[in-house]
């Protein structure tokens, strides 16, 4: 139960992290894993709209990085 | 002339003894309240914590979309917000400030930041000319916020309660920072002046309140944080310093990140001159650091699960 909170924790912050990137389709099931911010942000630099919105696209999934890095990322 | 001497010498004493009672030795914590855990729906992962005079914790919870009052014994009172893009609404939410009876929350993607009453009624959106990486309520009514900055670095910036910019400067020298690379969490002393700590550098900085700088220390030994290249972005790999909070006494706490001993855990703490006192280690990891009027800690325990509340004890 505590496990399993715990790991359904993990793997909703990551869902949110990758929401707050600006993607937040087609992702299932995300773990906490190394490199897990840098892949969540090649896909938001990756994302339609975000390039469209050219420099302000990447500040949003930079800002969403830095978030990565200081909440979720266990290896950063 | 004896009395004004005496006064002088009272005064004298008090002043050296004064701090002496913070204490510059060891620093603890001791628990004192908790809430959420592995087996409380209170909390599903807080982001930003802020309390009033009265004792109330109020929390923003990420995964709930909402922000949340607690009591001082830790009881749920009331919660406001959903997910959504409307007033008052959350898609991402995650700095809060407070002052007085205002309350400043952030959603990630919104150049804006939301008041609110501390009954948690929503008032309106303060605009922000940039994303907000790090935020703080001054007493005056004030607010700080350091913004991130493309192409140019990132900045502190100073505004009224209507988001009109009193003043800004940036944070870091360096024009050739990279993205990210100036990103900062910040705190106020009493006297308004600015503690700095930056995400991915090994630097700690106070400056006045125009920005300008007093000292700018290291203490993970000038490590460098690793940088990756993400589509021609040259990005930091590894976090140096999470936040920083000034306490009552004037001490400035620092939480390092991943190049610390204990990542996320360890916490510096800085004399005013940036000399550095002791160090404590948090019981786990934590993203933030807040400690209220009274002196009392706040951090993250459980991966966001759990606030912990402590008592800062100076031996």
């Amino acid at each position: 139960m505590r496990a399993m909170k715990r790991k359904l924790g993990k793997a909703t912050a990551v869902a949110l992290l990758v929401l707050g990137l600006g993607l937040g389709l087609g992702i299932g099931a995300p773990d906490l894993r190394a490199n897990a911010c840098e892949e969540a942000l090649v896909r938001c630099l990756d994302d339609f709209f975000n390039q469209v919105l050219g420099a302000f696209g990447t500040v949003y999934c930079g800002i969403g990085f830095a978030f990565c890095k200081k909440f979720i990322d266990p290896e950063s | 002339m004896n009395i004004r001497r005496s006064t002088a010498f009272a005064l004298f004493v008090l002043a050296v003894l004064g701090p002496a009672r913070a204490g510059t030795g060891k620093v603890s914590l001791q628990e004192v309240l908790a809430i959420g855990g592995l087996r409380d729906a209170a909390l599903l992962q807080w982001t930003g914590v802020t309390t009033d005079a009265a004792g109330n914790i109020f929390v923003l919870d990420a995964l709930d979309f909402s922000l949340k009052k607690f009591g001082p014994d830790g009881r749920l009172l009331k919660k406001a917000g959903r997910k959504g893009q409307g007033p008052g609404e959350f898609m991402a939410p995650r700095l809060l400030a407070g002052s007085g009876s205002r309350l400043y929350a952030t959603d990630q993607n919104v150049f804006g930041i939301y008041e609110y009453d501390s009954d948690l009624r929503f008032l309106r959106t303060i605009p922000c000319p940039a994303l907000v990486l790090a935020l703080r309520a001054l007493p005056d009514g004030k607010l700080a916020a350091a913004v991130v900055g493309m192409p140019s670095p990132a900045k502190l910036l100073v505004m009224d309660g209507q988001g009109r910019l009193l003043s800004e400067f940036p944070l870091s020298d360096s024009r050739d920072a990279g993205l990210l690379m100036d990103s900062a969490g910040f705190d106020l002393d009493a006297q308004g002046q600015f503690y700095i700590a930056y995400l991915f550098r090994d630097r700690v900085e106070k400056r006045t309140r125009d920005g300008r700088p007093l000292w700018g220390k290291s203490f993970l030994g000038q490590k460098t944080a690793a940088t990756t290249s993400v589509q021609n972005l040259l990005l930091p790999k590894e976090t140096c310093f999470k936040d920083v909070a000034v306490d009552a006494f004037g001490h400035v706490f620092v939480l390092g990140g991943k190049l610390s001993k204990n990542p996320s855990r360890d916490v510096y703490i800085l004399n005013a001159d940036g000399v550095l006192l002791t160090t404590l280690t948090l019981p786990e990891p934590s993203h933030c650091l807040y400690i209220d009027g009274r002196n009392f800690l706040y951090a993250r325990a459980d991966e966001g699960l759990t606030l912990k509340k402590y008592r800062i004890l100076y031996d």
